[in-house]
């Protein structure tokens, strides 16, 4: 317990972060966003880290960082400014095909699944 | 590259047959039988794999292996189609690159990264900005548009006028986001250098962003 404590007090929040997001979702049959293949077909799990509205060419785009301790992943919905659930520090699994933007994994429109 | 073109019109075998003679491996998408059939009994363009389904389907597109192009072109005489073709192709299969062919002019405002779109190219506007390089001097022609409008390639022809006669172009103090690409004197096309002079009558050739526009303007034009 007390080789836990002082883990605890010796660690950056970051990894503690990071630790605590890689129990959450490890029981999920998910794959972690580290290990996602780019263009294929993929599931993945998270927490929100961060709510962006884009405007692209004067056109709504709502996007939101997902990590899951691994890695992150961002999911672009175009047209959007909000969309209900879809809030800081909610935990979705997504579903969609990645692609590379500037050396981010970009998943265009993906199909979400809020997680209580 | 492996390059997939949705339609198989003029416009999508041209681009083919020139692809294939660069060396690239394209494969033509068309849902229209009596086209496919014409093209492989006459073996055009020579070279060129082809396909026949419907490019606004997924599985069509999965058979077409979009999974592992580097390019798709969405060049069909319907803008439609070429938007649902863009939309798919970077959205459910990732593809790095997405050209689309603008039919109409009036909707080239969809044409952006919001349906897929990487790079639209319009004739008409193509055509208007060609004409208007032959007709003015001293004026910014736009030629092709980037990154959903955010860069651009113009031409500006020098006029008498112009503060930018007779400066090298390392002394006219062009903007970070802008750069000139050639300049076009007579029948040559010139490389710039710093210390390329400017005449009357010169093309220039400029890249620049929306935001370096004006500066440009007021720099080669006054």
């Amino acid at each position: 317990m007390l080789k836990g404590l002082r883990e605890r007090l010796h660690t950056s929040l970051d990894d503690l972060d990071c630790a605590r997001l890689q129990d959450r979702f490890a029981c999920l049959s998910i794959t972690p966003i580290a290990d996602a293949p780019m263009r294929q077909p993929i599931v993945v799990g998270g927490e929100i880290k961060r709510v962006l509205i884009a405007p692209h060419n004067g056109m709504a785009t709502l996007e939101i960082v997902v990590g899951d301790g691994t890695g992150t992943v961002t999911a672009v919905f175009s047209g959007r400014r909000h969309i209900a659930g879809l809030d800081h520090g909610r935990a979705v699994v997504l579903e969609g095909v990645a692609h590379d933007v500037k050396g981010k994994r970009v998943i265009l429109n993906p199909a979400y699944t809020l997680l209580p | 590259m492996r390059v997939v073109i949705a339609g198989g019109g003029s416009v999508g075998k041209f681009i083919a047959e020139q692809l294939h003679e660069g060396g690239h491996e394209v494969l033509i998408v068309d849902n229209d039988h009596a086209t496919v059939a014409r093209a492989l009994k006459n073996n055009e363009p020579k070279g060129v794999a082809w396909f026949e389904a419907d490019a606004c389907e997924i599985a069509a597109l999965a058979d077409a292996n979009l999974d592992k192009a580097d390019v798709v072109a969405a060049v069909t005489g319907d803008d439609e189609d070429n938007l649902v073709i863009s939309l798919l192709a970077k959205q459910e299969f990732g593809v790095p690159r997405v050209v689309a062919r603008v039919n109409n002019p009036k909707n080239e405002w969809m044409f952006n990264e919001t349906w897929g779109v990487d790079v639209s190219v319009s004739t008409p506007h193509l055509i208007t900005g060609l004409v208007q390089e032959a007709v003015t001097e001293g004026s910014f022609v736009r030629l092709l548009n980037f990154e959903g409008g955010k860069a651009q390639l113009a031409e500006v022809t020098l006029a008498d006028t112009s503060p930018a006669n007779g400066q090298e172009i390392g002394e006219l103090g062009f903007p970070r986001d802008a750069n000139i690409v050639a300049v076009v004197r007579g029948d040559r096309v010139i490389m710039p250098r710093p210390d390329t002079i400017l005449r009357v009558h010169d093309e220039v050739i400029v890249l620049v962003t929306a935001e370096a526009g004006d500066e440009v303007r007021r720099l080669l034009i006054g």
